[in-house]
């Protein structure tokens, strides 16, 4: 018969069949029969909130079967912290699952759950995630996770040449450029409201860090004039500088030269001169910009350019 | 593309066998393979119904029972203190003790779907039950602003990723569900949420965007109640916080930091499109989730992208 039904273990629990109701359900599953099985010896306890090692078992099974199954993780939760289990041990196993599955989030909210109560960071978790990104360097649950958990156990300080080795690998990994501000800029505006409410906006970042953190983001472009990332963390830290964008024009020209269209390196230092040009009143030269950008540079965007041009009172560029 | 016409012909659209695809999911079993999107199938059928919504062969290809047993099992999955369930598969029905009941919780996913394919269905919307559904949608906002899916045991609020989409879209869905009790709804505020928690909704969300980078200081004003309608100066602030693929056509780039990213005109032309974040590939999805929201928004920038061409 099955797995549950002929095991000696299971046989005070009845089944709960699922129960559609009437007679056209939507979206219906062939359900495997193993699949079926264990999910009725799961409704049976569930129902019951039966918490045991069984029940451990059975979670397992059916997170293997189906991962995505938002309740049986709060369920598995609940079994282990009620009877005490060893969480290290738990984290060991979600670690194998999360290599089997690397795009579910349940997993990761589990792992959340999980160490929030664990007092101390295990020492394996930083390695665990390395291994992590080396499949997938933007996991995006993997790096919402690593947010958490620098939060949770204040790591602020440790992260930077973690980014740098990812940097180092690939200078476009915008996953790695964005925790990078996160580290730097986000311990004074923490969002979770844990601390001190919405924002703590009073703390301003050192202006040593700022110049750092430019002089970091142009040793970028150089290497790599048109990836995107450190152009956008360039814009992002100089809008925390007095200086402002223009700080960067003599920079930003070295990739870009309106008056010699052939000798553009960079739409992003387009993009950037744009602005630079058009708050210090050089019209003419931001809106030659803006042309290139239309016409040559980054033509797919051609109605954005010249909603541009229109902000500093130009007429759209034909063609 | 037909068979035997030319490469130069323009791509067709196969109507008929959409509509037999998706009547398919409507009205017989879906594969095995489905069985890791179980707790998703409310999900999965309002997808279908909306699909065939879109064709213009819905009604044309149920019956009024059919529509009717439809709605039925959608009000099926409503929980009975608000809100709609993903699936029936963690309900234990009768046997459920107080305790058991924990682990079948109304999902907001799934709220928002099955408010959606309600209205697809014309139900009349008067089985909602649109005060608890209304409690229960505020009850998961977090304290950072954002949503999560679901409340668990002690009112945990449950689900790590972002549905806060889903519970802007049930709390606009609720404004069109007629009041169970006029004065009762009269009490309550519609579209559902304080000032307060507006505003940290909108913040969370700015946050989310665009990585902290760009909304987040005090030079832009967070706070603003016109924040999302402002943010042209600044074309990376799309409200999912995508944007449009790099795009690049002749530019030089220096190749010694990675893989080249720069390839030809016409090969840029033939993938360009949007990406959930800068530097990844284009994805259709993000076509959808960048253009619906900005409609939502009427931005500008509406007209501003090519894309639709290309992709």
């Amino acid at each position: 018969m099955g797995k549950y039904s002929d095991s000696p273990e299971w046989e005070d629990i009845i089944p709960i069949p699922q129960d559609d109701g009437g007679p056209n359900p939507l979206a219906v599953i062939t359900y495997t029969e193993d699949y079926s099985e264990a999910m009725s010896y799961l409704r049976a306890v569930m129902a019951k909130d039966e918490k045991s090692d069984r029940v451990l078992g059975l979670t397992e099974d059916i997170i293997k079967k189906n991962p995505a199954h938002y309740t049986v993780w709060l369920y598995r939760a609940d079994n282990l912290f009620t009877l005490g289990k060893d969480l290290k041990e738990e984290l060991e196993w979600l670690n194998k699952v999360s290599f089997k599955h690397l795009k579910n989030y349940q997993i990761w909210h589990h792992r959340q759950t999980v160490m929030s109560q664990i007092d101390a960071l295990p020492s394996t978790e930083l390695g665990f995630l390395e291994r992590m990104f080396s499949k997938d360097a933007k996991n995006y649950h993997v790096w919402s996770y690593r947010q958490w958990l620098v939060r949770r156990f204040g790591l602020w300080d440790d992260e930077l040449p973690y980014i740098e080795s990812l940097l180092q690998d690939d200078v476009r990994n915008n996953s790695a450029w964005n925790h990078r501000w996160f580290v730097i800029f986000g311990r004074h505006a923490d969002t979770t409201k844990q601390g001190s409410g919405v924002t703590s906006s009073g703390a301003k970042p050192d202006p040593a860090i700022l110049d750092r953190e430019v002089s970091y983001a142009e040793e970028k472009i150089a290497l790599a004039p048109q990836n995107q990332s450190p152009w956008n963390y360039l814009r992002g830290v100089l809008k925390k500088r007095p200086g402002g964008l223009k700080e960067v024009r003599a920079f930003a020209e070295q990739f870009a030269d309106v008056r010699n269209e052939h000798h553009v390196k960079s739409s992003h230092a387009l993009d950037i001169l744009a602005d630079i040009y058009a708050q210090e009143q050089r019209t003419e030269d931001s809106g030659k910009a803006l042309q290139l950008l239309a016409t040559k540079y980054d033509p797919i965007r051609k109605n954005y350019w010249n909603y541009r041009r229109g902000l500093v009172g130009l007429a759209p560029v034909q063609g | 593309m037909a068979p035997g016409s030319g490469a130069s012909s323009e791509p067709e659209f196969h109507k008929a066998k959409h509509v037999r695809y998706w009547l398919r999911c409507l009205k017989t079993l879906l594969p095995s393979a489905y069985e890791s999107q179980d707790s998703q199938r409310m999900t999965l059928a309002c997808f279908t119904l909306s699909a065939l919504d879109l064709l213009d062969a819905l009604h044309g290809n149920t019956s009024v029972e059919e529509r009717q047993s439809y709605v039925q099992w959608i009000y099926r999955c409503q929980h009975p203190q608000g809100g709609f369930k993903g699936f029936t598969g963690a309900s234990g029905g009768d046997a459920s003790s107080h305790e058991g009941k924990y682990w079948d919780p109304a999902n907001l996913a799934a709220t928002f779907f099955a408010l959606s394919a309600l209205m697809i269905l014309d139900d009349d919307l008067l089985r909602v039950k649109k005060i608890d559904c209304l409690h229960w949608v505020r009850r998961l906002q977090r304290a950072d602003g954002g949503f999560g899916e679901a409340l668990g045991k002690d009112d945990v609020i449950e689900g790590g990723a972002g549905t806060t989409y889903c519970a802007i879209g049930a709390l606009k869905l609720l404004q069109l569900v007629p009041p169970e009790d006029r004065d009762q709804a009269e009490a309550l505020s519609l579209p559902g949420l304080s000032e307060e928690a507006s505003r940290d909704l909108l913040c969370w969300l700015v946050h989310r965007q665009t990585q902290y980078i760009y909304l987040v200081d005090e030079e832009f004003g967070l706070y603003e109640a016109d924040l999302v309608e402002k943010p042209s100066h600044h074309k990376q602030s799309s409200s999912s916080g995508s944007q449009p693929a790099p795009i690049s056509t002749s530019v030089e780039d220096d190749r010694r930091a990675g893989p080249p990213d720069i390839v030809s005109l016409e090969e840029d032309l033939r993938s360009a499109g949007f990406n959930g974040r800068c530097n990844k590939v284009a994805d259709t999805c993000y076509s959808f989730w960048v253009g619906g929201s900005l409609a939502v928004l009427i931005l500008p920038f509406q007209t501003v992208f090519v894309f639709d061409q290309v992709f």
